[in-house]
């Protein structure tokens, strides 16, 4: 509720002050694309406070939770267990940068791009946190709603098209999980029923369902025949919406585009939570209702794990940083659905992590990428390098964030790694090397592109007009105007200036901040923390999982 | 007295990565990190190496074998009938905490050396907070109990190399050898991480006293078993080829040398090839198993100790030379452990103790200048070593006395892979004595390439520091050699004594030819044909590089490139080009939307309520 709240708050603000609009606005004779929107003006932006405090309130409020809540004998969610726990904390701990990096887009419509920021986190958390059946619907279709709008309003590159296509295959994955889980609940009812007079009990609740089903299926003769026969097209339906939503091969191509074209903010969101919907979904609900799938099991891990394979080809096959890190959590997500489906769903904790902690990864390293681009002014990735001589802090972060995908122990990615690799090798062992040379690949990719941004000589952009520069040889910033054009090999230079897109006197660092880093230190945190004792984690989704599987 | 082993087997692993923690946290003391980053390093090292020893001391003639290792209790569980927990433990035999005692007081001497004056370099001023992960993941690596456990230290080897290599690319051709350092690194780490899996889903255990404790169980598997401890023993094999740069990854090896001179010795003697022949040592009961793979690993052995030689002999660039020449050593220990004899393993654990402060020695020493008397002593004391006397001989003697009397008999390719290692070691020994043996006017003319880069103050070593060298390494030898014998006496019977005698051969002959070589030109093979080729090959690193480069990474980008246009041309197409109707009519819906007013989307909301209650009304009824 606090996310929404906050875009209440937001809207009666706008409201108030009637600026709806772009709150800067070139003066005559400005040209348009010497306009840049600086840090010190974005700050100014009361929307974007506004939507932090929200964003921070959600997040401590969901810390305090989840970390007190069972000893104070509260019902934390609707949910109510600690895999919900631990994906609306990955949600609100991921708020907090999408609302940071939202300053790079908010010069067209600020109070309505943060209050569908607010609402569309609202959604997210309804999601992870929704027991009832219909409203985990409806959260999941005003997501995608949420989703389109953002991304055709405040996106810079993306097409028309490409927003359509994002919203046409999120809309059928929530169209076919809706009839999935209608069916289920019509089963449920059904089966609650087994004598023609009785009357039927119709429960929303997912969670009782998910308890109940499997131990009235294994009781009663009718019912399981029943079963049986509803079981195939339900669970087909359901994991093919699943699919859709996580969204893996073939069904992927819009993700990668999304993350790069899209505003930075949604490409987070899309990083940090909309990845994970599929596979929450998968283990929360779908798991249990599965039982023993047999060979369909092993067909659903083979097409995954080729998904995998072709998604580690497009990693390493991608010149744009953001469509590699794209492309690499798509693939990591890959490899938790064919986890999922290798081990018994009460062991399934170690293909959560992997998507927790590629959530987390993938947060960190966005957020990196975009804050370069917020800083630089340009969404050229690939003419920047060497950052760790010059953005120590930025190159930490993108450093961590990128060995824990890798899978380095001592992160919190090799635990999910580690394991949902092992599980994959308890079936066919083809299909598991596959998976390995898949992880391999994309290992590869990776470092190549720690090598290119992190590490080598310092590269960066050619300033354009407008830019401020600053250069740390002398105390004087200079405004470079029209007529004092860079020179042609400012690339080449042993040691080039600074710049930044910052006002003069405002700021005389472009590395992140005490403010930006203390917005990443949960995700920081939990990628160090997770990472030495994974068992915190890996203990608490365990017995989450062990609660709501009682499949035969 | 148990807990006074506990605390010390704690302070031998944690020592290091304390200081490391310590050495993070002066980060915050602004300029106060460069002046106590080396000290904290050095600290670490020192208490580490002195719990080393004092359990090295109170393991000497005690049964390892039959004591229970440390147990740190398990670090990660998947789930309640899941075979794959990492437990951590810890298990210090005396070789074993001699390996550790030479890994430690080699950290600790690079560290010791003149203070560094470009503190303004990111590699040099993290070289202390990586020398000390290092050390704690060797020391985790030769001190693991199972296998997962080994990998986890494997890994974090395997990044903190990758880091500090890439740190130190200042220029193009360094930033290539840190790439390609991780490239051949990632191949082994998943070639281990193969060998992990299949262990767990084969044989349902990680930990190597319930694997390995008894050999007969490996006899008995595989002769059941035979494709599968294959399989295994293949993985092994690769993750050791790759992580020790053997015969086809040799390609590193040289390129690390083109960086600072004490982070080649800390990621080659300390990290890399250590951790490469503990992994084999601690697996020889499958290796041995594996049929199939022992000939394999035989001529691998053998032509890696050939061909890192020759590279070794042709390079003239010192530094790069001694990499080549002590990672050829890694050669012969594969050779000696693919034949099967129960001394091998000790005697190859032995060797590494020994290599570890030789080969820092050899790759911290900057011959380029006139040394001092001390300096030649102890220099010419570790080459003696170092061309094996305390192991190298004993490995090749018991590969000769395998294919004349034993169990590998009359076999080609174990005939051609002592032949190989017999010359390897020749030419090894022989490189590294003429790049020692050559006084400062001769070194000018013989090593004019590449060295301009070192003449600075900054890359001298003191002779102190390697007498200090030099010692661990007589010191380890000399224990290595006692231990041995101790386990086992039949290793001065007189059969095999003659062949280590005849293993010596290779070795002595190269010491005089190095020194023969140093004072005038040297041909190093007969006839100039053979002779030119080889040195071409050998400067070329057998050209192995463009071999991997052609047949591996130019087509995986072409499969790359072809999988990006299948992805956009057929797989996109297809999943959202069929139901376009759908697709447009969805798109002409929710197209105007974003042109609306906050008002049209609180009206959307809900007129939304609405119909999904209508819908829940009806389910209802």
């Amino acid at each position: 509720m606090i996310p929404a709240v906050g875009a209440l708050v937001i809207t009666i603000a706008a409201l108030r002050s009637k600026s709806w609009g772009p709150y800067r606005v070139a003066t005559s004779g400005e040209q348009p694309e010497a306009v840049r929107i600086t840090e010190s003006e974005t700050e100014t932006s009361p929307f974007c406070g506004i939507a932090i405090i929200f964003a921070v309130c959600a997040f401590v409020a969901v810390c305090c939770l989840s970390l007190f809540g069972r000893s104070l004998s509260l019902k934390i969610m609707a949910g109510g267990n600690d895999c919900s726990a631990a994906f609306t904390l990955l949600t609100t701990a991921a708020w907090l940068p999408v609302i940071a990096l939202a300053r790079r887009s908010d010069h067209k419509r600020p109070a309505l791009l943060y209050g569908l920021l607010l609402l569309l986190e609202a959604s997210y958390l309804a999601i992870f946190s929704c027991d009832h059946a219909i409203w985990l619907c409806a959260a999941l279709q005003v997501n995608s709603v949420l989703l389109y709008l953002l991304t055709t309003g405040w996106s810079e590159q993306a097409s028309e098209g490409l927003a359509k296509k994002m919203l046409f295959v999120n809309l059928a994955a929530d169209f076919t999980i809706l009839i999935g889980l209608m069916g289920v609940v019509i089963a449920s009812a059904r089966i609650s029923a087994p004598e023609p007079n009785t009357i039927p009990t119709l429960t929303y609740s997912l969670s009782e369902i998910t308890r109940e089903l499997p131990r009235l299926t294994t009781d009663d003769v009718a019912a399981q025949e029943y079963w049986k026969h509803a079981q195939r097209s339900l669970l087909s339906i359901l994991i093919l919406g699943a699919a859709i939503k996580a969204p893996l091969v073939p069904f992927h191509a819009w993700f990668a585009a999304v993350v790069a074209e899209g505003p930075p903010c949604v490409a987070i969101a899309l990083v940090g939570a909309g990845l994970r919907i599929g596979l929450y979904l998968l283990a929360r609900f779908i798991g249990p209702l599965c039982g023993d799938l047999g060979g369909v099991a092993d067909l659903i891990v083979g097409l995954t794990i080729l998904g995998a394979f072709l998604e580690s080809l497009l990693t390493y096959g991608q010149a744009n940083l953001k469509k590699m890190i794209a492309c690499i959590c798509l693939l990591q997500a890959s490899l938790a659905f064919a986890g999922f489906f290798s081990m018994r769903p009460e062991n399934a904790s170690g293909p959560l992590i992997l998507s927790l902690a590629s959530g987390v990864a993938g947060v960190l390293i966005m957020f990196s990428l975009g804050y370069l681009e917020l800083r630089y002014g340009t969404a050229e990735l690939a003419g920047i390098g060497g950052i760790a001589h010059r953005l120590p802090n930025l190159a930490a972060v993108v450093l961590l964030a990128t060995l824990s995908l890798v899978g380095i122990p001592g992160l919190f990615g090799f635990p999910g790694l580690f394991a949902t690799l092992g599980a994959v090798f308890g079936g066919e062992w083809t299909l598991a090397f596959l998976a390995i040379g898949s992880c391999l690949i994309g290992a590869w990719a990776l470092f190549t592109m720690l090598q290119h941004l992190v590490f080598g000589s310092l590269r960066l952009p050619v300033p354009v007009a407008g830019d401020v520069l600053i250069d740390r040889e002398s105390p004087l910033v200079a405004t470079l105007d029209a007529s004092d054009r860079p020179q042609g090999d400012w690339n080449a230079e042993a040691s080039p200036r600074e710049w930044s897109i910052v006002t003069a006197g405002k700021s005389g660092s472009i590395d992140l901040s005490a403010k930006e880093l203390l917005l990443l230190a949960p995700l920081l945190a939990s990628l160090v923390a997770l990472g030495i004792w994974p068992q915190a984690i890996s203990a608490a989704l365990r017995f989450a999982l062990a609660g709501s599987s009682l499949s035969p | 007295m148990d807990i006074l082993r506990a605390v010390l087997i704690f302070g031998t692993v944690l020592s290091p990565l304390v200081a490391a923690a310590a050495i993070a946290a002066t980060g915050f003391l602004g300029r106060l990190q460069g002046r106590l980053a080396a000290p904290l390093a050095q600290l670490g090292a020192a208490a580490s190496a002195c719990c080393a020893l004092a359990v090295l001391i109170s393991r000497m003639g005690a049964d390892a074998t039959n004591e229970s290792p440390l147990s740190l209790g398990r670090w990660f569980v998947n789930g309640p009938s899941d075979l794959l927990r990492i437990s951590f433990g810890l298990r210090f035999d005396a070789l074993t905490a001699g390996l550790a005692a030479a890994l430690a007081i080699s950290v600790g001497s690079l560290f010791a050396g003149r203070r560094l004056q470009v503190a303004e370099s990111p590699a040099v001023r993290w070289l202390p907070l990586g020398g000390s992960l290092l050390l704690f993941a060797s020391i985790g690596v030769t001190a693991s109990t199972n296998l997962a456990e080994l990998f986890v230290f494997w890994e974090i080897g395997t990044a903190v190399v990758y880091v500090l290599s890439s740190l130190s690319a200042e220029n193009a051709q360094q930033a290539v050898a840190a790439r390609k350092v991780v490239l051949v690194l990632s191949v082994a780490d998943a070639f281990l991480v193969c060998a992990v899996f299949i262990l767990a889903a084969g044989f349902g255990a990680l930990d190597f006293r319930v694997l390995f404790g008894q050999p007969d169980v490996w006899v008995r598997a595989a002769g059941q078993r035979a494709g599968l401890v294959d399989l295994i023993g293949l993985c092994i094999l690769g993750a050791c080829v790759g992580r020790c740069g053997l015969v086809p990854f040799l390609g590193w090896i040289g390129s690390l040398a083109s960086g600072p001179h004490r982070l080649a010795a800390l990621i080659e003697a300390i990290a890399l090839l250590p951790c490469g022949a503990v992994l084999l040592v601690r697996c020889f009961p499958l290796l041995n198993s594996a049929g199939a793979i022992l000939p394999l690993t035989a001529f691998v052995g053998g032509s890696s100790a050939f061909c890192l030689a020759v590279c070794a002999v042709a390079d003239t660039d010192f530094r790069r030379a001694g990499c080549f020449a002590c990672a050829s050593v890694l050669g012969t220990v594969l050779l000696g452990l693919s034949t099967g004899e129960p001394t091998s393993p000790s005697i190859a654990l032995g060797l590494t103790i020994v290599f570890v402060p030789s080969a820092t020695a050899v790759l911290l020493a900057d011959v380029a200048r006139k040394h001092s008397t001390g300096r030649r002593w102890s220099i010419a004391a570790i080459v003696l070593l170092f061309s094996g006397l305390c192991g190298q001989a004993w490995l090749l003697g018991g590969a000769l006395e395998s294919l004349f009397a034993g169990t590998g008999r009359g076999t080609p390719a174990l005939l051609l892979a002592v032949l190989l290692a017999a010359c390897g070691q020749y030419l090894a020994a022989a490189s590294l004595v003429r790049s020692f043996a050559a006084t400062g006017r001769d070194a000018d003319e013989i090593f004019s390439a590449g060295q301009a880069a070192d003449r600075s103050p900054r890359a001298e070593s003191s002779p102190g520091l390697l007498l200090l060298l030099a010692s661990a390494a007589l010191g380890a030898g000399l224990f290595a050699a006692v231990a041995n014998v101790r386990a086992f006496p039949e290793l001065f019977a007189g059969r095999t004594l003659a062949y280590a005698a005849l293993g010596l051969l290779p070795g002595i002959g190269g010491l005089v030819a190095g020194a023969q070589s140093a004072r005038a030109e040297w041909k190093v093979f007969p006839g100039e044909a053979v002779n030119g080729l080889l040195m071409r090959l050998g400067r070329g690193g057998f050209y192995f590089d463009v071999f991997l480069f052609l047949f591996v990474l130019v087509p995986l980008r072409g499969v790359a490139g072809l999988a990006r246009f299948v992805d956009w041309a057929v797989i996109d197409t297809l999943a959202t080009g069929g139901p376009a109707s759908l697709f447009e009519s969805a798109a002409s819906f929710f197209g105007p939307l974003q042109h609306r007013g906050v008002f049209f989307y609180l009206f959307s909301a809900v007129l939304g309520t609405f119909v999904l209650s209508l819908l829940m009304i009806w389910l209802q009824g």
